[in-house]
C-alpha cells in the first residue's frame, strides 16, 4: 500500500502532549492566583513578571501545539516551516508599527494632534515621568 | 462498520500521485492556518495595548469573568486537540469505527465548551455588561470598561465561531468516513480536521490568559 509523507501519531507521545499541556494550564492558573500585595518586594514591578511568567507558559503552550498537535515538528517540507515562521515575522511587524504610532503620533509634526484632538498615551506617560524627574525650580 | 462496502480515495485528475495530492493539500492548509495566524494575532496584540494602556479597565473588568469556567473551556479544548490527534492515528491505522468514535468525542468536547460560554454570556448580558453604548453595569470607575467588553465579545465571538466550524468539519469527517475507506494511504480529512482545531487551541492558550488570568 503507499503511504503518504505525513508522520505516524504515536499514542504515548501524543499522551505526553495532552498531560503537559493540561499541567501548563494549570501552573498558568495557579501563577495568575498568587497574590502579589502582600510581598515587600519592591525594586521589582511583580504584576509585571507575574504578566509575563504567564504568557510565558501560554507561549510554550502554543508551541507544543503546533509542534506536535499540527504536526510541524514532523514536517518534511521546509516551505511548509518557512510559512509558518514567517507569519510571526509579519506579526512582529504589525506589532512595531502599532506602537510606534501610538508613541511617537505628533511627535513629526505637532498640528496633527490639535486636527484629530488625540494625545498619544504613551508620549504622555513618558512626558509625566519626565516632569517628576526634573528637579524642581529654585524659588 | 465493515470496511468492505467503504471505496478507497481515487487521487484527483490533476494530481500524478497520492504523494502530490497530500503536500498540495498540506501546502494549501498552512497558507490557510497563515492566515489565520495573522488575524488572531492582530487581535491578540490590540488586546495586549488595551492591557498596557487601560490597565484599570481590565483590574475591574477581570471579576466578572470567572477563571473558573475559563479553565473548563481550556480543559475542554485541549482534550478536544488529543481526541482529534487520537482520530488522525486511527484514520493512519484504517480502524474506522474508532476514528467515528473519537470524532464523536472531539465534537462532545467541542460542544461542551459552546456551553460554558452560552452560559457566561448569558451572565454579562443579564449584568448589562455589553459593549459601547449598550454598557450599562455597575461600579465601575474606568471609562474603558465598556472597551474591555467590547474586545471581550468580538475576540471570544471569532474564536466560538471557528469551534463551531470545526465542528461543523468533524461532522463533514464523520460524513466522509461513512463512505470512504482511510488508510495509511488517505487519512488527509481527518489530519487537516485535527490541524484546524488544534489552530483554536493554539489561539485559546492566548485568549484564556489575556481576558481572565491577568489584569
Amino acid at each position: 500500500m503507499e503511504q503518504l509523507p505525513g508522520h505516524t501519531y504515536n499514542f504515548k507521545t501524543l499522551a505526553g502532549v495532552y498531560v503537559s499541556l493540561l499541567f501548563l494550564a494549570a501552573l498558568m492558573v495557579g501563577f495568575s492566583l498568587v497574590p502579589m500585595n502582600s510581598t515587600n518586594i519592591t525594586w521589582l514591578d511583580l504584576h509585571l513578571l507575574k504578566t509575563l511568567i504567564i504568557f510565558a507558559i501560554g507561549a510554550c503552550m502554543a508551541l507544543i501545539i503546533a509542534g506536535f498537535l499540527m504536526g510541524l515538528k514532523y514536517e518534511s517540507s521546509k516551505l511548509n516551516a518557512i510559512i509558518f515562521a514567517t507569519n510571526f515575522a509579519f506579526l512582529f511587524i504589525f506589532i512595531l508599527f502599532t506602537w510606534t504610532d501610538l508613541g511617537l503620533r505628533g511627535a513629526m509634526d505637532p498640528s496633527f494632534m490639535k486636527q484629530i484632538n488625540w494625545e498619544s498615551p504613551v508620549t504622555k506617560e513618558n512626558a509625566r515621568e519626565q516632569a517628576q524627574e526634573a528637579p524642581a525650580p529654585a524659588p | 462498520m465493515a470496511t468492505a462496502t467503504l471505496e478507497e480515495h481515487e487521487v484527483a485528475h490533476h494530481f500524478d500521485d497520492l504523494e502530490q495530492e497530500f503536500e498540495s493539500h498540506r501546502l494549501g492548509m498552512w497558507l490557510f492556518i497563515a492566515s489565520e495566524i495573522m488575524m488572531f494575532g492582530g487581535l491578540i496584540v490590540g488586546g495586549l495595548l488595551l492591557l498596557i494602556l487601560h490597565p484599570s479597565a481590565f483590574a475591574e473588568a477581570r471579576p466578572h469573568l470567572d477563571w473558573r469556567l475559563g479553565a473548563l473551556n481550556t480543559f475542554f479544548l485541549l482534550t478536544g486537540g488529543f481526541t482529534m490527534a487520537r482520530a488522525a492515528a486511527f484514520a493512519q491505522k484504517g480502524e474506522q469505527g474508532k476514528v467515528q468514535l473519537h470524532l464523536v468525542l472531539s465534537l462532545l468536547f467541542g460542544a461542551g465548551f459552546l456551553v460554558v460560554k452560552t452560559i457566561e454570556y448569558k451572565a454579562k448580558f443579564h449584568h448589562g455588561l455589553l459593549p459601547g453604548d449598550a454598557f450599562h453595569g455597575e461600579g465601575f470607575t474606568s471609562l474603558h470598561a465598556a472597551t474591555f467588553f467590547g474586545y471581550y465579545f468580538v475576540s471570544t465571538g471569532l474564536h466560538a465561531l471557528h469551534v463551531i466550524i470545526g465542528m461543523g468539519i468533524m461532522v463533514w469527517c464523520l460524513l466522509v468516513s461513512r463512505k470512504v475507506h482511510f488508510t495509511r494511504a488517505y487519512y488527509t480529512p481527518v489530519e487537516f480536521a485535527g490541524m484546524y482545531w488544534a489552530l483554536v487551541d493554539l489561539v485559546w492558550v492566548f485568549l484564556f490568559p489575556l481576558l481572565y488570568l491577568v489584569g
